[in-house]
């Protein structure tokens, strides 16, 4: 092996790689935006837990003494409404304080404490909330009587019964799968379309009657059917359309609007083939995050909103998983149908700027 | 009255500050073959781009069968075909897919088979275009220009690059095709081509059409005809003598080298396009 030949290839190689704008531009943009994303993920572990407290009449000295650093209190004007509050997630659980309850308390007698907890709630919260309830009630105990609690604490889960059911580890990975076919069908058809961009097919195409309009109709109708085909078969083919098909395949159709306003978006950046594949695997990495909160529950925050695959996933996981119906995804849905939209008339405007 | 198929007028392109195209006119008559020769880089395709509407003008007008271009692409369309410089077939297809798509695309039913066969590639209609050799793509490319029978056909560089045998199985086609009514703009860099096909021809140089009128005329405008005669010299070698024709002294010169002198070999020679382009411009069409 001769040292000098193989520094000069290296050299050479490291020019060539700098001198390629596109994966010079993808590897400082790779960088920043990873750099962004773990600064802007959560930098400590949120040991705090959130109670909603049902308390019609609770004094203020009960309050102080059930706050803590690791407990926030907030009252909720209803049973009801702190029910509905947990079941969404608002909070990690809820208490019921009745007015008997209370006088219990306060004069150190034996006493039950219902508290809520969501069906779906992960093990870990759970036992969490069950020490630091514990431990907060004991405290109040020998705060008040000077003696160990006399408190039961019945657990109450709301939401979908998953008594039974829990919910399999390839269950959990079904929605990932149906997206991750999605976006993949994003890199096909973007692909596609910069191939006939690059190779002047395209070119030849616009010379006849057809117009950018009507090739991109095409190529979205196309797009959409193919992406919507494949996700379908993914559900039905693991025998998750026989619980309400419609909303699941609502979910697939307007998601293959959203990867193939994405593709045409890709394609309009892209050059090459490479190029398609450089943009789409950065994307890709973004668009699994998600993915992360159904099969590690509890990992990811709200701000995972931002990213469209968000809704996708959890609507896929809100039916399958959860027994949702059109109700539990309809404003995903909407979300999904503006970002679709959104995307594919920037995606169109983008390519028909690059053809002219 | 006459009918013109295509007119420039004023026609202008740049690419930034770099003028492509410098305010051309110029008016192609109906069933005409009208050569428009150049270097590279010197507008031919940027030209034909316009006349096309693949591009808008920058500034001017390009009217085909008295159709704006600019205004009402997809009408141009439909009446013209288009082959291009490179090939831009669809590689993984047939040679028969490809042109089913185009007659689709066009709205019209054609012979495929037929016109894979016009083209010359007799049994090859059912192969993928990946396999074809430059000549055979070219060749297809041209027949898929001819797919929606057009009024005017627009071919960029049709030979550049192929052997003897495909370079003059286009040029057949080519003529056949006018010989059918249509209109034919060749684009070329290679002036023989130029002058065995063209009625007329327009040099372009640097975006600005510097001559433009029929080849035999340009030649006489610009070229000289001339005989030449070998003769066998005092030391042993040919020497060359030239007369000039269409001079009064002519036949008394010709009269003097038979009589005083061993000829050995008398040829006529006349400029060609190239000889033109070069007094022209003052630089050569590579």
């Amino acid at each position: 092996m001769n040292t000098r030949i193989i520094l000069a290839m290296i050299a050479k190689d490291a020019m060539l790689y700098a001198r390629n704008r596109l994966f010079a531009f993808l590897t400082v943009v790779g960088i920043a935006a990873y750099v962004l994303v773990y600064l802007l993920m959560p930098s400590t572990v949120d040991e705090s837990l959130t109670l909603a407290l049902y308390a019609p009449t609770i004094p203020d000295v009960l309050i102080n003494a059930l706050t803590s650093s690791d407990i926030t209190i907030q009252k909720i004007p209803t049973e009801d409404e702190l029910k509905q509050a947990v079941i969404k997630g608002d909070y990690s659980a809820g208490i019921v304080l009745l007015s008997e309850t209370i006088t219990a308390l306060l004069q150190g007698a034996e006493t039950t404490i219902t508290v809520y907890f969501a069906s779906d709630a992960p093990a870990d919260i759970l036992d969490s909330f069950r020490s630091v309830l514990r431990l907060a009630f004991n405290e109040l105990s020998y705060r008040l009587r000077g003696g160990p609690m006399g408190v039961v604490l019945r657990e109450s889960f709301v939401g979908p019964d998953l008594a039974g059911q829990q919910i399999t580890a390839r269950d959990r990975l079904l929605p990932l799968m149906a997206i991750l076919l999605l976006v993949m069908e994003m890199m096909g058809l973007g692909t596609l379309i910069a191939d006939e961009v690059s190779k002047g097919t395209l070119r030849a195409v616009l010379i006849t009657p057809a117009s950018v309009a009507g090739v991109f109709t095409g190529k979205a109708i196309f797009g959409v059917t193919l992406a919507f085909i494949q996700g379908a078969l993914v559900m039905g083919l693991t025998g998750n359309l026989s619980h309400e098909p419609l909303p699941i395949l609502a979910t697939l159709l307007v998601g293959s609007l959203v990867v193939t306003g994405l593709a045409f978006l890709v394609a309009s950046v892209s050059r090459d083939i490479m190029g398609v594949l450089a943009w789409s695997i950065a994307i890709i990495v973004i668009f699994m995050i998600p993915a992360y909160g159904v099969v590690f529950p509890g990992t990811v925050t709200s701000w995972i909103k931002v990213v469209p695959t968000y809704y996708m996933f959890d609507s896929i996981h809100q039916i399958v998983n959860l027994g949702g119906t059109w109700s539990a995804i309809q404003t995903n849905l909407i979300v999904l149908l503006l970002m679709g939209i959104g995307l594919l008339a920037a995606g169109a405007v983008v390519m028909e700027r690059k053809l002219r | 009255m006459t009918n013109f198929s295509i007119t420039a007028e004023n026609l202008t392109y740049h690419y930034g500050d770099l003028v492509a195209v410098d305010h051309i006119d110029f008016k192609v008559e109906e069933g005409e073959i009208f050569g428009f020769l150049g270097p590279n880089g010197a507008g031919k395709s940027t030209s034909i781009k316009m006349l096309t509407g693949q591009l808008r003008p920058k500034e001017g007008k390009a009217t085909l069968l008295g159709i704006d271009v600019a205004q009402r692409p997809n009408r141009v369309h439909q009446s013209i075909g288009v082959a291009f410089e490179t090939s831009n077939l669809y590689e993984q297809m047939t040679a028969e897919e490809n042109l089913r798509f185009f007659a689709r695309l066009f709205g019209v039913k054609v012979d495929v088979k037929a016109l894979i066969n016009r083209v010359g590639l007799e049994n090859r209609g059912s192969e993928r275009v990946e396999g074809f050799s430059k000549g055979m793509k070219q060749r297809l490319m041209v027949a898929r220009a001819l797919v929606n029978r057009p009024r005017i056909l627009f071919l960029d560089e049709p030979t550049d690059g192929l052997d003897p045998v495909s370079s003059e199985s286009i040029r057949n086609l080519i003529q056949e095709t006018r010989a059918g009514g249509t209109t034919v703009f060749l684009t070329t860099h290679d002036m023989f081509e130029a002058d065995k096909l063209s009625d007329r021809v327009a040099f372009i140089d640097r975006g600005k059409i510097v001559a433009m009128d029929k080849p035999a005329i340009l030649k006489q405008q610009y070229g000289k005809r001339l005989i030449k005669v070998e003769v066998a010299g005092h030391n042993g070698h040919s020497e060359m003598r030239e007369v000039r024709l269409d001079s009064q002294e002519t036949g008394i010169a010709l009269k003097q080298i038979m009589e005083t002198e061993k000829v050995i070999t008398v040829h006529s020679e006349e400029a060609t396009l190239e000889d033109i382009f070069i007094k022209i411009t003052g630089r050569g069409l590579a």
